[in-house]
């Protein structure tokens, strides 16, 4: 029992881990884009001016809420599965 | 300095190579002819061939213990010697606890030379003669003829899964190298 309390603990400390570090990621990728699409907008205003900050801090509410931000719960399910499809798979074949 | 790099980069190449073919699943068409258990002595040298401590199989004083084995002959003539131990909560992640079951099913599967009862075994894990250490069965299939080869599609499933986690965490490390971890701005 201990031994699969620790192995939920483990599972739960990457799947944070990961998650954080994809987070990042996504809105990184985001932060990104928006900022090439505001230089498309405004090709007389070039570089990293206080308007586009603005325009990206703006454009970043509610992307928590967005589905590509959602998706990435998934990272919290998986694993699990996957887990719970090996146990299945091995133990009751 | 260059050529130290490489020859790294080759060491850990091979490391990953032979890390995953220990690891992943591999199925063998055989035919069982023995079943039993026997004490084995797990020494320092071959402890980590085998499974962790208190995962199901009892270990004496003397550090050995009473693991469930399964003889088999190949279609080309050659034995092979499975163990079927329960790997349990803990590494690698099988969470096998049904060895008894697998036995039990391994010994109703036995059959002779003259009416072979072909089977797939899967297992993971080395045979090293030398260090006395028997790839895990995890799980046997019967089949109808001794030419048939199954795919062995859990260990296909587990290295694409790895490919694709390989080129996520790739991406994220350029853009991570790119932007920072987002707090700090692009001129």
């Amino acid at each position: 029992m201990a031994a699969f309390l620790r192995l939920i603990l483990f599972l739960l400390i990457a799947e944070w881990v990961f998650y954080l570090l994809l987070r990042i990621y996504i809105r990184s990728l985001r932060r990104e884009r928006l900022e090439e699409i505001w230089d498309e907008r405004h090709p007389l205003m070039p570089g990293n001016t206080p308007a586009r900050r603005a325009f990206v801090r703006r454009s970043m509410i509610g992307f928590d809420k967005s589905l590509r931000s959602r998706l990435l719960l998934l990272v919290f399910v998986l694993p699990n599965l996957a887990v719970m499809g090996i146990i299945y798979w091995i133990n009751w074949q | 300095m260059h050529y130290l790099k490489v020859a790294v980069g080759v060491l850990f190449g091979i490391a990953v190579f032979l890390f995953l073919d220990y690891a992943l699943p591999s199925k063998n068409t055989v035919r069982i002819t023995n079943t039993y258990n026997r004490l084995t002595s797990v020494t320092a040298s071959n402890a980590i061939f085998y499974a962790s401590e208190n995962t199901g199989t009892v270990e004496n004083a003397q550090g050995q213990r009473d693991v469930r084995f399964i003889e088999t002959v190949r279609p080309n003539g050659k034995v092979f010697v499975y163990r079927n131990e329960d790997t349990g909560w803990i590494w690698p992640p099988y969470f096998k606890y049904d060895s008894a079951n697998l036995q039990a099913e391994a010994t109703n599967l036995r059959s002779g030379r003259n009416d072979p009862q072909w089977v797939s075994i899967t297992a993971y894990g080395w045979r090293l003669a030398w260090l006395s250490t028997y790839p895990n069965a995890v799980s046997v299939d019967t089949l109808s003829d001794a030419n048939e080869r199954p795919r062995n599609w859990a260990a296909s499933i587990v290295c694409i899964v790895l490919l694709v986690l390989l080129v996520l965490i790739w991406r994220m490390w350029a853009q991570f190298q790119e932007r920072g971890f987002g707090w700090r701005r692009k001129a």
